[in-house]
Order: C-alpha cells, then structure tokens, then sequence
C-alpha cells in the first residue's frame, strides 16, 4: 500500500535557488582560506615524517637541526606535554574485548606508517624549516610490518599494537540465514574488492597559530570540527577555555579534515616559541600521510524467491584501518548497519572486522563506510534480477524498506521511503537509450540504490546550539559554530532564519566557526550540519519571534498569534505594519532581548546491541538512485559513462541550488571512486603521492550529471529536510558496474574499474601472455 | 628541493661550456633548464639533484617553426602549444600536431618545450620515488618487473621496464624526422630514432644524447602525400600519460601501401618502431585484413609483466583504429 506524505508548507525564502553568499566571494578569490592567513612576525613550520611503514627509531637528534641560524625550535615527542591520546574504541566486546586505542601527537620510540609524524619544526622561513628538517639526525631500525588486513589477522603477524591486530568487530544476526538460503529459489554469491582513496580536496591542511593578546591559543584553521580545541588543549595540558579554534570557509574536507591536522602541531609551536606560526601541507604531505577511505573486502551471500523477494543475505566485511584507529570502528559500525542496502530482508547475518596494518591510517571520508557496502550490495541486486530475467527497477521496488519496516539492525523506519519513485525518475531520465557509435562498443544501462545515515548515532547523544538575534536598524545576525565545508552550511542557516523572521536575505549576515564566540553546533560531518543547525537555527528564530511578537502584540493591539512578520515588518490581520525598527526600539525599552540561544537535541537512546538487533542506531536517512549509461569498447576496455542521472530525496530541498550542487559533485567523487582513484600501496610505501599517479576525474571525464530532487517532506531537518551532504557519492561505482554488466555481460568486482579489469573480465587477456 | 647554482649563458658555446665535464666552469653536474617542467619535478623530488642549472632560453638557440618547404624545422626550444597550433604542421603532420595535443595539460603546454619533451624521464613511480634505488638510478634491482607494473613495458623491456613518457616522440619518429645535435665536438644530424635507446649496462639512461650535447632543432622530411596521426588511450580522458599511444603514417598509391610507418609510444622503454607491422603493411593492399595483420604484428614479440597485459588489446585497437582512419 503506497505511503502517503503531507503536501509541503508554502515558503518565501526557504526552497529557492538563492545565490549563497559565499559563492562570489570564491569566484573573485576574496575568500582568505586558511594558508591565506599571515600575521607580523609569523614563522613557518614542517614536519619530519617516517619514511618506513614499519620501524623502531633508533636515534633522534635535533642538535644540528636546532642550531640552524632562523629555526625557532624543533620538537619532538619528549617536547609535547601530553604526547598520547587515549580513546575508548566501540566494538562488540564479547569478541575485541575493551580497546584503548592510543595516538601519539608525534613518533615515540616506533613509527607505524610511512608519513609518520616524527619531529616539528619552526623557522623563519618555509625553506629554512625544511632544510632544518633535514638537519634532523634520525635513523630507523626497520621492523617487519603486516599490509592486508588478511595478514595482520593471522596467527603470528607482527603486531601493529601491543593489543592485536583485531581493531573492531560488529555483528548482526536476524532471523535463520542459513534457512533463508536454503529455501531461496536462487542463491547468488560475490566477492567485492574496494580500493583506498584520498579525499583530494583542492585545499591541502593548513592553519596559523598564535597567542592572542589575551593570551589565548588562537588556531585559524581549515578544519571540519572546531571542538577539536579540547584536544589541543589537552595535549597542551592547559584548560580548555585557553584554546580557541577559528574554522575558515573550507577548500573542501570530505571527512578528511574532521580528525586533528595541523590544529595540535600549529599549538605546540605556537606555545613554544610565543610567536605566530603557519603550517601549509604540500600535495604530497597530504597524499602521503592524511588518513584515506578504507578499503575493503566484502563477500555477500544473497537469495531470493522466484518472484524476486530477497529472503536472506550473508555478510562478511573486512577493513583495513593502516596503523592508527582514529575512527575505523564507527566507519566498520556505518558498513554494518548499512550492509543489506534499502531493502527488507528479513534474515541477515552481518560479520563485520577492520584491523590494523603498516598501511596508511583510514578514517572518516563522505559515506562513512556507507559507501563501499553500496557496491557490494547493489552488484548483488543485479545479479539476483539478472538470475531471475527481472528489470533492475522492478527489483528494487518489491524489496524497498517502507515506513514501518525494520532494518537488520532492528531500527524501524519511521519515515516516508521513496526509492521506487527514485528509481523510476532516474531510468526516465536516460531515456531514450544512446544507439552504439560503432562495431566495437557496446551501450549498457545501470542502476544503483542507498540509504545513508544522516546525524550521529543516536547514542552520542547530538546536539547543536544557535544565536539568532537583531541590530537595532532590523538587520539579522546569525551565530552559529558551523564550519562551512563549502556544501553552503552558513547559507542555508541565512535562508532559514530570515523565513521564520521575515527579512530579505541581504539583511542576514552570519558568523560561523569561531570556538570562543559562536555557539558550538558540533562538527561538519554525518550530513548532520543543516539537520542540527538547521534545526538549532529554526529553533532559535521561532522563539525569537515569539519573543519580538508578545511586544509587536501589544503595540498593534493584536494577538501574536495573528501577526505576520514578511518584507522586513510585521503585519496585522487589519493590514496594519510595524517597521522592525520601531518594535526593536520597544524591546529595547522594555527590557525584552533581540536575541535568542536555542540548542537543538537530536532524538536520543541508548546504545544497541546489533547482534540481537535491539533498535536505532541513527536518527533518519536518507535515500538516493542513480542511473549511468555507459559505453563499453570490447576491444580495449575501456568504458565510458555517456550519461548520468541521480535522485536523492532530500525531505525538502531548502537551496535547491546547494541540492543539486552537492548531488553533483558527490556522483562526480564517486565515479571517481568507481573508475578511476586508487592510492596504491606497495608494502605500506605509497607509490601516489602526486596528482600525476593520483589520478581523479576531469571535467572531461564525467558526463553531466542530471541531478533530480525529490521532496517528500519526511525529513528530520528543518522544514523536514533531509541530509544530502554524503549520499550521493555511494551508487556511482555500482551503477556503472551494473551497466558494463548490461552492455557485456561482464561482472566487475574490483575498484577502480579500469580499462585493464574491464579487458581482464571480457577475457581480452586470455592468450596474451 | 636542494639548492643550486644558475647560469643563464648568453651563447650556445657558453652553454656547452658549462656543460662539458672537465672544461671551465663545468662541475660535471650542470643541466640544460628549458621550460623546467620536467626537470624541476624530479628535482623537488630529489630524484635529480643537479648542482647547477644552466638556463637555454636567453642563448638565441632555434625557438619556433620555420618553413623550409618542402620540409619544416622545429626549433628545440619551440613549445608544444606552438607546435599543436601551427597551420603547417596542423595541414602538412598531423600526426605531431595530434600528440602534442593530446600531452600533457594546456598550461604545461605553454612552456614546456619540444626538445624537453624528447628527453623527459620515465614516469615510473618506482623511479621517482626519491626513497627507492631502482636499477635506473643505480641500484641493483628493479622492483617493478614484479611489482606493480600496470603502466610499464610489454615490449624490450628489462633490465628497466619503465616506458619512454612521451607522446611527440612516436610522432617525430614516424615522420621520420632528424635531430641536430650540438656538443663540445661540434654539431651532428641523427634520425629522432637515433636518440633513444633501452637503458643497458653502465648507461642508465633512455638517451643516446649526450649530458654535453644541445638538441638544437628537429627537421622534418616533405610530407610527400603521406598522411598520419596520432591516438592515445589514457586512464583518464585528459592530463594524463599514454597508456598506449600510436604514431601511424601512411602513403598510398592507389589502393596499395607504399609507405608505413606504425611507432607505439607508451609499452616500452623507447618509442617503439614497429617495424614487423610496417613490413606486413608494405605493398598491401589498404583495408580491414592487412589492418588486422599490422595490428598483430606490431606485438610481435611482446612479453607483458603481470599488470599490464591488457596494453596488448589496447595497442593492438589502436594500430587499427589509426589505419582505418588513415585510409578512409
Ligand atoms: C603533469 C604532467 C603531465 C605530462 N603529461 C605528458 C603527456 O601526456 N605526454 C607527454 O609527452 N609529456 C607529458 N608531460 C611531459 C612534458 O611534456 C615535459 O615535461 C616537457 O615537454 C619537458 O619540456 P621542458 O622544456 O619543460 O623540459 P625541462 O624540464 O626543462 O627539461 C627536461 C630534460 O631535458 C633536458 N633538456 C631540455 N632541453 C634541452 C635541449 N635543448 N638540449 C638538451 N637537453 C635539454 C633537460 O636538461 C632535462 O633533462 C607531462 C608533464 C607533466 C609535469
Ligand atoms: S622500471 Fe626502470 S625506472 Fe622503474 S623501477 Fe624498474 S628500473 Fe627503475
């Protein structure tokens, strides 16, 4: 029975394309990005990182280093006040047992991954820092190291910690999979490979430092997370309220800027020498070392009934973490939840691991681990229609979660699922098929499904706060802890608080990002921000407008409740205006604030057990399809994707601009992903540290992308919006695998699919050797 | 990047001067600096660590193209974009026209030049990884024959299996172009050919010019009713290297063969003349069978590495693909 949503309030502000505010700025490069930053005096720092994956550091001598005429200091890991973080790592404890997972600021007496952090250095100049860094007298025992997850997992490997190898496990168990298979009419079984892949933002990590005149630690930084002024004050050892963070407009973070970067390192040097100091990584630094998507190694076990019911779906993912935690069990926690994709299968058995390698550390990137089981999952759904000469959309829509349903995990979906309607707006979109261009190539469409959590895990209990408030001439000011990744998170806030309080949007200006004087809003990830902000923001200019209304109330003589506030006034039901101003003033007199702090809380719960599948993990999600056409030259491989359609339904689009701008560049980043990207490591050395092996998709490369937005109105956001931040970037590589499989038959279950897997899978190879 | 010493002579002798171990002024480590985009890479790499550059572009060596019909000189400081849009060679050899198109990025194009590009080094990530000693740069093994390989030779390869980078060299050699060359003994003229050769023994290197010698100009031969051209296969659309590419050239008469010339950039250590293939086109007759037989030639005897044996099918739809273009 179809699903029936409510018709969508109507708006004045909010749901327009309106130009964001910070859009011209970065077109005329007016933006001062974090490494714009300078400051009289400032010195310039770099780091000395490992060039071994796996070794002990035998000497470490900083003399000749420190003596050089303009370095200010060299540190190491006995300069840093507190050297180690400890962090409690989830994962079922039955299995892993408690696990401390410990993060050095820099190398101790070991260095883990090639790009190690091992010494800090200040200078007066750039060059003067890096030959310094060279100066450095260091020397490496290698020790023998573990670089497939596989190994690190076997009896015997060295160990990457003192605690195992094993860094996480996750387990669901629902219903009798073995039965479910055993009764299925057809059972399918795959193998899936995922590669590690960088987030390749345009702006490398940077930030200045300095002790303000108050003597507090200012970082300026491009970062996805203010709040990390906590770490930096703890590896400090100085209160927390002594550290603030400044979050810049982003050139991009993808989850790669929402661990600490330079925030610590610029803190130490800053602490150190008293001086302001900028640190800048280059390409390759940040190639090197910044943690990357992890990869994966995915095996599905899927059956159905004749009728193309899913009955039942076994799962094993195994993740590879590299050397350090940082947030591979929440990732592998994202994977295992996500694992059996948007559909209702009511056996599902997830065993889910990730452990520790000599590989570089993986951590949050845009999906969170929600990505890689997409490919998994939506090559089983082909497979299965192709096995039962069922059309890929038809599929999908008799499997579909409905409102009501429960996922594997035992959450039940308690909003509005539009995968069917998003399924058949993308396959319209590809119509009419491209006829092939010649002999040799054939033409395939594709097809590929998700749901992505969007808003932390309900037992972290989230929440966001903001300041909307009044100049005395009635212009609007928002403040709000937001750090704009460049998704339009500031904009968005703009549009919302000038709907609820009735002034034009160029009245609105908002201040975002700044630790010490905005309120904090949490980080910029789990396409969280417009749902929490959005939310907090909402919340703030209602009850700022209950506020102002109960004065304009008695300054009309009429109730609140019939008062209007549009075009910078406030209306009376007898056609009566009171310009802000006037009732600004009257607040004034009357003692009444013109501002207001609202904090929003997520729904919150206790932590669940998967393995029982006891309840909710996350708020909400969200649900996408897209469709690829691609071209495939059976001669060579090579594969082409010709035309590109993605629906995401978004609850409401409150910038249908930013909307689309985000589905764009997320299926851009995921054929990428799916084509193209692979940082390739050889024994824990990575062989791409540059942008001519790191290989990411032109504008040439990606066709347009026909972005289609669906509103529902069933979103948890304001105005039931929905997040849209990281879905997009899940089904572009299953798509395409799907439409390679329609055009030829062949099966691709390795990222990237290049030229040579597509050759090696239409057996062009054979014979060749 | 390690600090250095630069001289921006005034004349080609100066230049030579420094350049030659022994004479004045010469350490033995100077290079040429033309447009710097290859050189200054390896050496923010610390791949090259030359102590000093000499700078060629203010020493009124051959910039630009001259027409000297029926032939055309290219000078070897003249950049690729200049060449990518010249009339003549655009109407008279399209095959250069098309590989220098097809290199690199519009902004490289602009400064890097066409004599700089003849004597690139190889891209292999082995080699310009400042952290690992490969056979190359002097050490004793090569971790890419069994390693990852996907971007290196099927053919002649060993002991260094890294591929020749380049895109215009397959052009200039099927086109049969020369090379004038300048050094402390005077100048000498040498088939493009001629300056390449598989790194062996005591010489690590992809060229027979010599550390001493300028590449002063490239002359190209009448087009003589030949035509050509040039088509690559990339991992990505653009801005990057070949994973195969083919320089093909072509005279008819009537429906015979009576010249081709089939060079592959991209599989192995030097552009690689496929002479088997020009043999098997010789006197054919023009269409889909002597086609397929000079594309199953041009491998003849191709031995790929683990990762890259899919550049058999990709060289060999290529070699036809430029053909049937040729012909029709
Ligand atoms: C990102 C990137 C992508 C690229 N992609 C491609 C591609 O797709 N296809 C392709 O073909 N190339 C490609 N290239 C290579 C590029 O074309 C070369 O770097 C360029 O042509 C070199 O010319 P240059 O003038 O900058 O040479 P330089 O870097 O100045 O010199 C290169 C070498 O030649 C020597 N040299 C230069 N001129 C002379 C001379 N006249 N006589 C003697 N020795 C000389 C130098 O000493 C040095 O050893 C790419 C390069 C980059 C950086
Ligand atoms: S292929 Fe050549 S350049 Fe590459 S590692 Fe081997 S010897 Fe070195």
């Amino acid at each position: 029975m179809a699903d029936v949503v409510a018709a969508p309030e109507a708006l004045r502000v909010v749901g327009r394309a309106v130009p964001r505010h910070d859009a011209r700025d970065k077109a005329v490069a007016a933006t001062a990005y974090a490494a714009d930053w300078a400051l009289p005096g400032m010195l310039h720092a770099a780091v000395l990182r490992s060039p071994y994956p796996s070794a002990r550091i035998v000497k470490l001598d900083t003399a000749r280093a420190a003596a050089m005429p303009g370095v200010a200091v060299v540190l190491t890991a006995r300069d840093v006040p507190r050297n180690t973080l400890a962090t409690d790592v989830p994962g079922q404890t039955a299995t892993v047992g408690p696990l401390r997972a410990t993060l050095h600021v820099l190398a101790e007496d070991r260095v883990r991954h090639q790009g190690e952090p091992v010494a800090l250095v200040a200078a007066e100049t750039l060059e003067l820092a890096r030959a310094a860094v060279e100066a450095i007298d260091v020397a490496y025992e290698r020790t023998p190291g573990v670089f497939t997850p596989e190994a690190a997992l076997a009896p015997g490997a060295p160990q990457v910690h003192a605690a195992g190898n094993l860094l996480a496990q996750w387990r669901i168990a629902r219903g009798d999979v073995a039965a479910a298979l055993a009764g299925a009419a057809v059972v399918v079984e795959g193998e899936y490979t995922t590669q590690l892949v960088d987030a390749a933002y345009l702006e490398p990590e940077s930030g200045v430092a300095w002790i303000d005149s108050d003597g507090v630690i200012t970082i300026r930084v491009s970062t996805q997370v203010i709040e990390h002024f906590r770490d930096v004050a703890e590896v400090l050892r100085v209160p927390q309220n002594r550290v603030r963070v400044i979050g810049t407009y982003l050139g991009g973070g993808f989850g790669g800027k929402e661990d600490v970067t330079v925030e610590v390192y610029l803190g130490l040097l800053a602490l150190k020498t008293g001086r302001p100091v900028k640190m800048v990584w280059t390409r390759q630094e940040s190639l090197l070392a910044r943690a990357k998507r992890h990869p994966y190694r995915m095996r599905y076990r899927t059956g159905a009934t004749a009728a193309g019911e899913i009955l039942g779906q076994q799962i094993e993912l195994l993740g590879d973490a590299g050397a350090y935690a940082y947030l591979s069990a929440l990732v592998l926690l994202y994977s295992t939840v996500t694992a059996a994709g948007p559909y209702r299968v009511p056996s599902v058995e997830v065993q889910a691991r990730v452990a520790y390698t000599n590989n570089p550390p993986t951590s949050a990137m845009r999906g969170f681990g929600g990505m890689q089981t997409v490919f998994a999952y939506e090559s089983q759904m082909d497979r299965v229609a192709r096995a039962l000469g069922m059309d890929a959309v038809e599929i999908r829509r008799i499997n579909a979660l409905r409102r009501g349903d429960r996922l594997p995990v035992g959450q039940v979906i308690e909003t509005h699922v539009a995968l069917p309607e998003l399924c058949e707006r993308v396959w319209a979109a590809l119509e009419p098929p491209t006829p092939p261009r010649a002999p040799h190539v054939r033409v395939g469409l594709g097809l590929a499904c998700n749901l992505q959590p969007y808003g932390r895990i309900v037992w972290l209990h989230d929440w966001s706060s903001a300041w909307v408030g009044f100049e005395m001439d009635g212009s609007l000011v928002v403040r709000c802890g937001v750090p704009d990744v460049g998704g339009g998170q500031a904009s968005s806030l703009c549009q919302i608080a000038a709907e609820v309080l009735g002034v034009s949007l160029e009245r609105v200006s908002v201040h975002i990002a700044d630790s010490a004087l905005t309120p904090l809003a949490g980080t910029t990830t789990a396409s969280r921000q417009l749902y929490m902000s959005g939310n907090a923001v909402l919340k703030a200019s209602r009850e700022l407008r209950e506020q102002l209304l109960r004065v304009a109330e008695t300054m009309l003589g009429a109730e609140a409740a019939t008062l209007a506030m549009t075009g910078d006034l406030v209306h009376a039901p007898d056609g009566r205006t009171l310009a802000l101003p006037d009732l600004l003033r009257e607040c004034a007199r009357a003692g009444v604030p013109r501002g207001h702090l609202a904090v929003y809380n997520a729904p919150a719960g206790e932590p669940v057990d998967l393995a029982t599948g006891s309840g909710k993990v996350f708020p909400d999600y969200t649900y996408g399809a897209h469709a690829a056409e691609v071209e495939v030259d059976t001669e060579t491989g090579v594969v082409r994707v010709l035309r590109y359609a993605a629906a995401h339904d978004v609850g409401r689009a409150i910038n249908p601009q930013s909307v689309e701008g985000q589905i764009q560049g997320g299926a851009v980043q995921g054929l990428g992903y799916g084509c193209m990207e692979e940082v390739l490591v050889e024994d824990g050395i990575n062989l791409t540290t540059s942008f001519a092996t790191y290989l990411i998709p032109t504008a040439a490369d990606v066709p347009d992308v026909e972005p289609v937005i669906v509103e529902s109105g069933e979103g948890l956001g304001p105005f039931n919006a929905r997040g849209i931040g990281e879905p997009p970037i899940g089904p572009p590589a299953a798509a395409v695998a799907n439409a390679i499989a329609d055009a030829t038959g062949a099966r691709l279950t390795r990222l990237p699919i290049t030229a040579e897997r597509v050759a090696r899978a239409l057996g062009r190879l054979d014979g060749t050797n | 990047m390690r600090p250095f010493a630069y001289a921006s002579p005034r004349t080609a002798d100066e230049i030579i001067a420094l350049l030659t171990p022994g004479s004045a002024g010469a350490d033995g480590a100077s290079r040429p600096l033309a447009g710097g985009t290859d050189l200054l890479t390896l050496m923010k790499a610390d791949v090259a660590t030359p102590s000093r550059l000499v700078d060629i572009k203010r020493a009124g060596l051959p910039k630009g193209i001259e027409e000297t019909p029926p032939g055309l000189v290219v000078g070897g400081l003249t950049t690729l974009a200049q060449i990518e849009t010249h009339p003549a060679v655009r109407a008279r050899y399209p095959a250069l026209a098309e590989a220098t198109a097809v290199a690199a990025t519009a902004q490289l194009r602009n400064v890097a030049t066409v004599a700089g590009n003849l004597l690139q080094r190889p891209r292999c990530w082995y080699f310009r990884n400042p952290r690992i000693a490969c056979w190359l740069k002097g050490g004793d093994h090569c971790p890419a024959r069994d390693g990852e390989n996907q971007l290196h030779a099927i053919l002649g390869g060993g002991p260094c299996h890294a591929v020749h980078p380049s895109d215009v060299a397959p052009a200039l050699v099927a086109l049969d172009a020369d090379a004038r060359l300048r050094g402390p003994g005077g100048e000498r003229t040498v088939p493009v050919e001629g300056l390449f050769a598989a790194p062996e023994g005591g010489r690590r290197r992809e060229t027979l010019v010599g550390s001493d010698e300028l590449l002063l100009a490239l002359r190209l031969p009448p087009a003589d009713g030949s035509r050509s051209t040039y088509l690559k296969s990339m991992d990505r659309k653009v801005w990057a290297f070949a994973l195969a590419g083919v320089a093909a050239r072509l005279r008819l008469d009537g429906r015979r063969v009576a010249e081709a010339r089939i060079v592959l950039g991209g599989v192995a250590p030097v552009p690689w003349r496929a002479h088997e293939a020009e043999r098997a086109l010789e006197g054919a007759e023009a269409g889909p069978a002597a086609w397929d037989r000079a594309a199953n030639a041009a491998l003849t005897g191709a031995a790929p590495l683990r990762h890259n044996a899919y550049k058999l099918p990709l060289a060999r739809a290529l070699v036809r693909r430029a053909l049937e273009s040729l012909a029709t």
